[in-house]
């Protein structure tokens, strides 16, 4: 494998990379489309027309990039995928779930790919797999055009061709161009212009942003090479660039019928032809021009970008304009795109350019495409080191002097574009090094020293109060840096959803909320896992068959929400279904049989109940499917979770539903903590563990037989675990009236920590403790403090788990705390 | 492909180069009456003895942590993990900081000596008499002048036994 003209292997693997993780997000992007692509048809009967074209467009993108990077079983594959869309793109042939499945395993197939050429860096060693899925494709694909033979376009071979070079352009103009050629498809031609107005109304933001992100850039490269032209009028490779700059841009707003900025890019486009093929010289006069139309895109994508139309009024005028210089001959194809019929006979100079782009394409391998990518990856880069508003200042004031009609927002200019890919570790390093500074800081702020000075401080004061504020906003923003929005990973729950309700044959309404709330990069790579797993037991056990919920009065389409949103500190990510909720005497019964609690169960709070699936090995299915069923699930679920210091909360409604809450915290970097003292040792706990501080007194506590101590507080019997012993630690305070009792929770147990003295509250950066080291359950890190000393962070589960695992001093067994809570219920009647 | 194996064999024999240049020196140090050696390739630094943070139920050599410029690493204390009788901390303590397996650790010794050149061939095996106790972290015994100075098989200082069993349940 040799890559000409890279200039090395590690720029080469960079580029394989770029593309690796590209791909994986176009996936990510397809296969919920595709998912939606079906419901769509399933439901109306009809595709939604902006749904294919935007996987279609996915779908290029891929292969443009694995045919640059000579992948030759990645665009193979992604070529017949997007023959197949064409073919539903154009209406020629029905979309049935068959079809999905088809493009879905090419998707599957694909990852794989990518997977490997991450590690391997090609995508070699496939070829059987690869001939099997293109196969697939193709006789699908083939099957699709012959069963009717009424329709034109059966004629298999020349039409497939004509089909092929279709599919590669990304023009719709093409597309109808075609359309226009061949009188009987007409009326198709119709739709879909009619379908294009209508894609423009509905076009998301999503797509809007990346149109004027890469529009953007489009804009700019054509910018710099008019610029450079001007000073080297003869140099054509400077023409050249304009050209495919505006030409790119041209196809995308043709494929979101932004009609004026196409057809004022064409004439640009046309222009610059003229230029390439010696028509016309580039005169500082045409080359104004154009510039000065660069602006007027900008000027409407910055409108489009703010919700408003992206019309361009002065679109004739300029037009007009531009025609006067490139003379007649320029006229037809500047019409071209608002008379299809009229520019087939008209066109003979710009198609050339244009077929020559798609057939470049057409070769994925070819090296027609080679130089143009390349120049795209120098251009992105030069593009990134510059301001936005540093080449446009000086034109939008020659803008505004010739033509004010479009009012230039140089306010919203901003907007767009903005975003930076880095490496992750970078990041890390970040955060690292951050958090080292908030140590610092306070080691230096609160460094005893200073403290000891028996003078005035004010004006030292004054500055470690501003350098704490610097600190702490920086602390913000470098953790902010790290906050993803959820919507990735909720999109990849589409298929996953698809692909269940498919198999345990139920139907599933699948809705997604707030899937733009950010979390942690580390905390979604952690809740992937978790989420199959609990939408697994939403589809497999709580949704009913349509048959069964139709006997229990429901709507036979079950409901299924995916749902994040902020609440307090925290992220709550939510799945609730609307399914045969949770049955509670089966996991009692099983609870008992694996001896899991004694005693009445009666007893037992749901919540409780709900806590033994997270059992490890804990089903009550009958029968274990391929789905679910071997309790491996939840168990995986809260280990994640706690991983990732969150919590899991189950709610259940009998025959109405359940959910189950992810409550995640939103930055796993820094806790809210409680210093606390015991003996000479200072520990710090999690804010959010502690429920109340008090004073005991000595009527309040009870010691049974075995020596354990019980609090009574209010109503409640707590029992209680001294701090210094569980730690071996040694101290004054042996009395628990001398100490401050600190009632913490966790999964609604509860239990009395004896302590020393509450220091103070403060925010504390978590350390991991060395591997070495970090053994011991009840903690869970380390943090530095003010002056430089380590407190070790209490890890509370591990605490009140610990206390109910030794039987010896200070330990109080779960059993006892569920009959102190029996206890409290009769108290309380 | 093959190039990318090349570049990676580059890389190693760097490496093995950069080591080469500190074979046969050793780091010295004094615990009790003895003085022990320990390969200079794995020592980071040495610092005073500073406050250590108990950690709850370690192995007693385990002493706890440090916060070493904002890094908390373990330190371990070389005179229990030989089972010999502990003693106060005093001014010529010293904490050998040392990194194995990216690993950072800290190590608790007497006094630090110096860093001396031991050639291979002044090295005998260690003695085969009695495997238990502290000498089955002997490496090898170096000769050096008169005296004898006793090389430390680190891994095994470090991870031997107790120590596995804590990595084993950390890697769990």
């Amino acid at each position: 494998m040799s890559y000409d003209g890279f200039s090395s292997d590690q720029e080469q693997r960079d580029i394989l990379l770029g593309f690796v993780e590209e791909g994986r997000e176009m996936l990510d992007e397809v296969e919920p489309l595709l998912v939606d692509l079906e419901r769509s048809a399933d439901e109306q009967g009809a595709i939604d027309l902006e749904m294919v074209n935007t996987v279609f467009r996915l779908f290029h993108s891929l292969k443009g990039g694995a045919g640059f990077l000579n992948l030759h079983t990645i665009s193979g594959v992604t070529h017949e995928a997007e023959t197949l869309l064409d073919m539903f793109r154009k209406g020629t042939a029905q979309l049935t779930a068959d079809h999905i499945d088809l493009m879905n395993r090419a998707c599957d197939f694909i990852r794989e790919l990518i997977e490997q050429i991450e590690t391997e860096f090609h995508d070699g060693g496939h070829e059987e797999d690869a001939a099997e899925v293109t196969k697939q494709l193709k006789e699908t694909i083939q099957a699709l055009k012959n069963p009717g033979n009424t329709e034109p376009t059966s004629a298999p071979v020349p039409e497939g061709d004509q089909e092929e070079n279709a599919a590669e352009a990304t023009e719709p103009e093409e597309v109808q161009e075609e359309a226009g050629s061949n009188a009987s498809v007409n009326s198709e031609a119709g739709t879909v212009a009619m379908d294009l107005e209508e894609f423009q109304l509905s076009m998301g933001p999503e797509i809007i942003k990346q149109f004027t992100s890469e529009g953007e850039e489009n804009l700019e490269k054509a910018e710099e090479a008019l610029l450079s032209l001007e000073n080297d009028p003869t140099n054509t490779e400077h023409v050249q660039q304009a050209f495919r700059a505006f030409h790119s841009f041209k196809g995308n707003s043709g494929f979101l019928g932004l009609k004026d900025m196409e057809k004022l890019s064409h004439s640009a486009e046309s222009v610059l032809e003229q230029f390439r093929g010696g028509g016309l010289s580039p005169s500082s006069k045409v080359i104004n021009l154009i510039l000065e139309i660069i602006d007027f895109l900008r000027n409407a994508m910055n409108s489009l970008s703010s919700g408003k139309s992206a019309d361009i009024p002065a679109t004739p005028g300029l037009i007009h304009l531009l025609e006067d210089f490139s003379g007649a001959k320029a006229k037809a194809p500047a019409k071209q795109p608002e008379k299809e019929v009229e520019s087939k006979p008209a066109a003979p100079p710009p198609p050339t350019p244009e077929k020559e782009e798609p057939k470049s394409e057409d070769m994925p391998s070819s090296d027609s495409k080679k130089p143009e990518a390349k120049v795209t990856e120098e251009k992105k880069q030069e593009a990134a080191s510059k301001t936005p508003e540093k080449p446009s200042g000086p034109l939008k004031a020659t803008a505004k002097d010739i033509k004010p009609t479009p009012k230039p927002q140089p306010a919203k200019k901003n907007v767009q574009r903005q975003s930076v890919r880095v490496d992750v570790e970078k990041l890390d390093i970040l955060l690292d090094l951050v958090g080292e500074l908030v140590i610092a800081e306070a080691m230096v702020s609160q460094n005893p020293d200073i403290r000891s000075l028996d003078i005035p401080l004010e004006r030292f004061e004054k500055s470690a109060m501003q350098l704490e504020k610097i600190t702490r906003d920086l602390q913000d923003v470098a953790t902010s840096i790290r906050m993803i929005p959820l919507s990735g990973t909720f999109r990849r729950m589409v298929r996953l959803v698809r692909d269940l309700s498919q198999k345990a044959g139920k139907k599933v309404d699948f809705i997604i909320l707030g899937e733009e709330t950010e979390v942690d990069k580390t905390v979604i790579e952690q809740i992937t896992d978790p989420l199959i797993h609990i939408i697994r037991n939403s589809i497999d056990h709580g949704l009913e068959t349509p048959e069964d919920r139709g006997q229990e009065g429901k709507e036979p389409t079950g409901k299924l929400t995916l749902e994040a949103k902020y609440v307090g500190g925290e992220v709550w990510i939510s799945v609730k279904d609307d399914g045969r909720g949770l049955n509670r005497e089966r996991i009692v019964k099983r609870a008992s049989e694996r001896g899991l609690f004694e005693g009445d169960p009666e007893s037992l709070k749901d919540e409780e109940v709900w806590q033994f699936i997270f059992q490890p090995g804990f089903s009550t299915a009958e029968k274990v499917t391929d789905v679910s069923g071997r309790g491996v699930g939840m168990d995986v679920v809260r280990r994640n979770i706690e991983n990732i210091r969150g919590k899991v909360d189950i709610r259940s409604w009998e025959g109405k539903g359940s959910e189950v809450v992810l409550r995640l915290p939103l930055t796993l970097a820094i806790i809210d903590g409680m210093i606390i003292r015991v003996g000479k040792e200072r520990y710090t706990m999690p804010i959010t563990a502690i429920k109340e501080s008090i004073q005991a007194t000595p009527e309040m506590v009870t010691e049974t037989m075995d020596g354990q101590e019980i609090l009574r507080i209010r109503e409640q019997l707590i029992p209680v675990i001294r701090l210094h012993k569980l730690l071996e630690v040694e101290t004054d305070v042996k009395r628990l009236e001398d100490g401050i009792i600190t009632v913490v929770e966790n999964e609604g147990r509860q239990i009395c920590l004896l302590v020393d003295e509450l220091i103070g509250q403060q925010q504390v950066v978590i350390k991991g403790l060395s591997g070495f080291v970090a053994n011991h359950p009840c903690v869970s890190g380390c943090t530095i403090l003010g002056d430089g000393d380590i407190s070790l962070i209490l890890d509370i589960a591990g605490v009140i788990g610990n206390s109910h695992n030794s039987s010896g001093a200070g330990s109080g067994t779960v059993g006892e705390h569920q009959i102190d809570k029996d206890g409290v219920k009769e108290h309380a009647e | 492909m093959s190039d990318q194996m090349l570049h990676a064999e580059d890389g190693f024999n760097g490496y093995e180069e950069q080591e080469d240049t500190q074979e046969g020196k050793y780091l010295t140090f004094q615990i009790a009456k003895e003085e022990y050696g320990i390969e200079i390739r794995y020592v980071t630094e040495i610092i005073g003895i500073q406050k250590v943070t108990d950690l709850p139920d370690t192995p007693n050599f385990v002493k706890g942590v440090i916060n070493l410029r904002g890094k908390v690493i373990p330190v371990i204390d070389v005179r229990i993990r030989f089972e010999l009788p502990e003693r106060e901390y005093d001014e010529r303590t010293c904490i050998i900081v040392v990194n194995i397996n990216s690993t950072s650790v800290g190590l608790i010794v007497d006094s630090v000596s110096e860093v001396l050149d031991i050639p291979g061939e002044d090295i005998e095996g260690p003695p085969r008499v009695n495997r238990s106790g502290g000498s089955r972290y002997i490496q090898g015994l170096g000769k050096v002048g008169e005296s004898v100075k006793i090389i430390l098989n680190i891994h095994r200082l470090l991870f031997e036994d107790e120590m596995e069993q804590i990595m084993e349940s950390i890697q769990e």
